[in-house]
């Protein structure tokens, strides 16, 4: 959809397909997604359940492998190299941040245990003392004391857990972070210690986050650039600031809808314009023409045939807009 | 039993519908006992809805369970009172059981999980209406038009197809419509709702809400709404109550609680949800819930408290009235 | 250097308190295990039976007896002080020759268990990771082939081949044996390998090897361990069963269950010989389940 005009983007995802083939018919959870994320941006990926964003992340993070289209990581192709496949230093470079702190850490393992494995399986020469500095290193950095270390995940509290988790994700100092829901599983005050914690890693880090979440105030917390999602395809693209004071796609609209306002700042960030209304259909059988149109207040005789193309609003240096919606199509931008 | 005279004051004796009186609360496993619930006081007046805000580990499901008593095994009522219209849910076990019947339903958090995977709607249907009206001479048919109804009024498409269906083969926004129909079937008085919308896609959030709210009101139901969500609770009740560690911290209005926190815990609370209005993200409480195996003597919330005093470890405070609607446990307002 | 010194420090301490945490972790599930009065008489009774076996020599008060004796004066008596368990057809002492029984019977759980659980494991763990490749396929439709066959008719098959003594029986036993374990382990691994710490794992790039027995095994311990303490009873019964039937350990080996065989015939006047070895390993089977209780509840506490 959008080239960047910086320098090569880290992660440029094109056309992006990934179908899953069941007795019933064909899953096309992820079905022509395309966008950039360059170094030290964070790319928010928003939607519900159905939408695609958790396919499209495993597929970059090798759990996957696509079925069309392509995925580069620093110009190198890898959509098409299952994780198992992928070298030592390839898999340094991108790593992820699981939703539900409780399963993505090993139960029967310590805090210490957890972090040596992977400091290990990244720096092998290493003698225990440097083990240990670095384990120290990362457990202060996020935001942890040190007595952590010899408790097992069931004594942490969910927060806790989590951080850990971004210590672990940390210990081969990789350039790409992927993050899943990483506070949805989450209290709130656990919410605020991780947010806190992953702005200032990529502060000091300067690393790249890929976030997955359904959840807006996350996105405006931390996202530099948005892309909503719905069944499969990307139906706006934005940096942050611009979705948020200009929300277009009526599903968008949707969506900040059904966000719960208390006070009138949210107010006039989340106008009552579109409420809520129908379920997202099975990605097994989507809509013909935009998919979102049996469930769109707006939809026309058009948007039931034809698929929207991307139509591009606005294309700054440092601000850009795209919207897939018929709605707009005239006020489309001429580059 | 009734130690706390503040707590009492509280309670409007004419219009109350539902009193929780200073209820105490334990767990026990094979080795330890989990002190949950400490003291806990709650009341809810005809048509009043009332709302708990509270993370996870506070014991706001602990709470709601225990009025119905559909507490586990392991769980027990150590002391205090449940009074319903007056008299004892506890003491009067015939009693606590006509309640479930017709007057009292519940809502569930995992729509999932609320539902026999083996039997289709239909028969979950027909074997809640079957107790609920047990005492009267329903055929299979009449039965049947009322669990049509009731799938109707919570707007459920295509009943005849949910009907035939299996939990499974429904999405969650569709399942936990049936849960709320089944809680329908026996809330004739009060409506219990335990995160009724955690688990679901934020867009089908808003809709369920939005139910729940026109069948309380069409109803006219009173209402107990569990959240760790205040934004959710806001447009939904009248009154707030905040609970911590077991205890109710502070009890307010929407507004009171929003506008004016007191209980350091509120504000901290308030003021560390993620914002959709500026990318400034709060400070966040440090420290976990406390371990209700060894919970501290005082103030439950002492150890992650900023402003904590030497008093704060030693005793529990008082719930004191602070304005017209607004209530606080915390001995900064002693 | 100063700075090298402080690490030093910090280093020394830091490994001080992970033993400590160890040996927290080792008090606590010893402490999950004698809350059961019955696991700790589970656990009494078998290191009984393994001191008597270790010691047979010295335990046992005619030593002799075991083998080949003969002393027809003191044929057939009940028991009493001199003889506890009583003498059989050839006099020798019952009790005596039941408690180096023991000691083929644990040799016999041992040199079992100590193949049929580590190969079982493995199988059972490869074929659960490679879930869907053709290792799987083969290690599993093995499996089926080996336990379709009615347990005891494939040990006595085996036997019945080969020579008859303890090592064949053992040999077919374990052989019967294996793919009980391969599969309880394959549908432990098969559901754990999709759990988000698996993935994590993968994700860092830690090998395969490591995942399945850092990650997995250490989480799939605590059915291994029960399941092999409560087996121990079956293979002392199926031992028994085959020397009861000839196919075992031959006479003059004081084997428990050939022991069985051989005394009943002269069942129901000389009672007490069969008796004795039959009550052995009635003790021996209750000593291991219990044991077996008692290992579920330490990492049931978990």
């Amino acid at each position: 959809m959008i080239s960047s005009k910086l320098a090569t983007p880290i992660l440029s995802v094109r056309d992006l397909r990934k179908y899953f083939i069941l007795s019933q018919g064909v899953v096309k959870a992820v079905d022509g997604v395309d966008f950039d994320v360059n170094e030290g941006e964070t790319l928010a990926l928003v939607g519900e359940s159905g939408s695609g964003k958790t396919t499209t992340a495993h597929v970059i993070m090798g759990f996957y492998t696509a079925s069309g289209g392509s995925v580069k990581y620093k110009s190198e192709e890898i959509g098409y190299i299952p994780i198992e496949k992928r070298s030592l230093k390839l898999r340094k470079e991108i790593q992820i941040v699981f939703q539900d702190p409780a399963t993505s850490l090993n139960p029967k393992k310590s805090v210490k245990d957890i972090l040596e494995i992977a400091i290990k399986t990244h720096f092998p020469n290493s003698s225990r003392l440097e083990r240990l500095k670095l384990m120290l290193d990362l457990i202060n950095f996020v935001g942890l004391s040190e007595d952590l270390l010899f408790k097992k995940p069931s004594e942490l509290g969910g927060g806790e857990k989590q951080l850990v988790a971004l210590a672990r994700a940390l210990a081969p100092d990789p350039q790409l972070i992927i993050l899943d829901e990483p506070t949805s599983a989450l209290d709130v005050s656990a919410q605020a210690r991780v947010l806190r914690a992953l702005s200032k890693v990529q502060r000091e880090r300067k690393n790249t986050y890929l976030l997955i979440t359904h959840d807006l105030s996350v996105v405006r917390n931390l996202a530099t650039k948005v892309a909503i999602m719905y069944l499969g395809k990307i139906y706006e693209y934005a940096t942050t600031e611009e979705f948020f004071s200009n929300p277009l796609h009526p599903y968008t609209q949707m969506l900040l809808s059904s966000v719960p306002t208390l006070t009138e700042e949210e107010e006039k960030i989340l106008p009552r314009k579109i409420p809520s209304s129908g379920e997202i259909p099975s990605p097994m059988n989507p809509p013909s023409g935009c998919r979102f149109y049996p469930r769109c207040p707006f939809a026309k005789e058009i948007c039931k045939i034809k698929e929207p193309p991307p139509i591009v609003i606005k294309d700054k240096e440092d601000s850009f807009h795209i919207v897939r919606c018929w709605l707009y199509i005239d006020t489309q931008k001429i580059p | 039993m009734f130690s706390q005279e503040s707590d009492y004051t509280r309670i409007d004796k004419i219009n109350s519908l539902l009193e929780v009186r200073d209820l105490y609360v334990n767990y026990r496993s094979y080795w330890y006992v989990y002190k949950v619930l400490n003291g806990v006081s709650l009341s809810v007046r005809k048509g009043e809805k009332v709302g708990i805000l509270g993370e996870s580990g506070a014991g706001k499901t602990t709470l709601l369970k225990s009025i119905i008593n559909i507490l586990p095994p392991s769980g027990k009522i150590v002391n205090g009172d449940i009074l319903y219209k007056g008299k004892s849910l506890i003491k009067d076990k015939k009693y606590l059981n006509e309640i479930r019947r017709r007057s009292i339903g519940m809502i569930f958090q995992d729509p999932l999980a609320a539902l026999n995977p083996v039997f289709t709607i239909k028969e979950h249907m027909l074997d809640i209406l079957k107790h609920i009206y047990k005492n009267s001479n329903y055929s299979k048919s009449d039965l049947m038009s009322m669990a049509v109804e009731l799938l109707r009024e919570v707007m459920l498409p295509d009943i005849e197809r949910v009907l035939n269906s299996y939990p499974f083969q429904l999405s969650g926004g569709m399942r936990q419509r049936v849960v709320i129909a089944m809680a329908l079937a026996s809330a004739r008085e009060l409506l219990l709702a335990d995160e009724p919308t955690t688990n679901l896609d934020v867009t089908i959030q808003d809709q369920i809400l939005r139910l729940i709210d026109k069948l309380v009101n069409e109803r006219k139901l009173s209402l107990v709404l569990v959240s760790h969500a205040l934004g959710l609770l806001y447009r939904m009740v009248n009154t707030l109550y905040v609970m911590y560690g077991g205890e109710i911290i502070e009890i307010g209005s929407p507004r009171d609680i929003l506008k004016d926190p007191l209980h350091p815990y509120t504000r901290m609370l308030i003021e560390s949800a993620p914002r959709i209005t500026t990318p400034k993200v709060g400070e966040g409480i440090r420290g976990n819930p406390p371990d209700y195996r060894n919970p501290p003597p005082g103030c439950r919330f002492y150890p992650r408290c900023p402003f904590a005093k030497e008093i704060c470890k030693i005793r529990k405070p008082e719930l004191k009235k602070v304005g017209e609607t607004h209530y606080v446990r915390c001995h900064l307002y002693e | 250097m100063s700075g090298k010194a402080i690490d030093q420090d910090i280093f020394k301490e830091i490994l001080t308190k992970e033993r400590v945490m160890r040996r927290e972790d080792w008090r606590r599930a010893w402490y999950r295990f004698k809350k059961s009065k019955l696991s700790l008489t589970g656990l009494a009774i078998i290191i009984s039976i393994l001191f008597m076996a270790i010691f047979a020599d010295f335990v046992a008060p005619y030593p002799t007896h075991a083998g080949l004796y003969i002393n027809f004066k003191e044929a057939y008596q009940p028991p009493s002080l001199k003889h506890l368990m009583g003498t059989d057809m050839y006099g020798r002492d019952v009790f005596s020759r039941v408690v180096f029984g023991y000691r083929y019977a644990l040799m016999m759980v041992g040199m079992v268990l100590s193949i049929v659980v580590p190969v079982g494991t493995l199988l059972g763990m490869l074929a659960g990771y490679y879930r869907g490749r053709w290792i799987e396929h083969v290690i599993m439709r093995a499996a089926d082939i080996f336990v379709s066959v009615p347990p005891l008719v494939l040990a006595l098959s085996i036997c019945s081949i080969l020579e008859p003594n303890v090592f064949n029986a053992m040999l077919a036993i374990t052989l019967m044996w294996w793919p009980w374990y391969t599969r309880m382990v394959y549908s432990i691994t098969s559901s754990l390998r999709n759990e988000p710490f698996v993935w994590a794992a993968k994700a860092l790039g830690v090998s395969d090897t490591k995942i399945m027995f850092s990650e997995l095994l250490p989480n799939m311990l605590g059915p291994i361990l029960t399941k092999a303490t409560l087996d121990a009873s079956w293979v002392i019964l199926i031992g028994a069963a085959i020397s009861f039937l000839g196919l075992g350990a031959q006479p003059p080996t004081p084997d428990l269950g050939t022991m069985v065989a051989e005394y009943s015939s002269y069942l129901p006047q000389y009672w007490w010989m069969s008796l004795g070895p039959a009550l052995a390993i009635a003790i021996l089977i209750l000593g291991f389940n219990l044991l077996g209780d008692g290992i579920k509840d330490v990492f049931a506490g978990e």
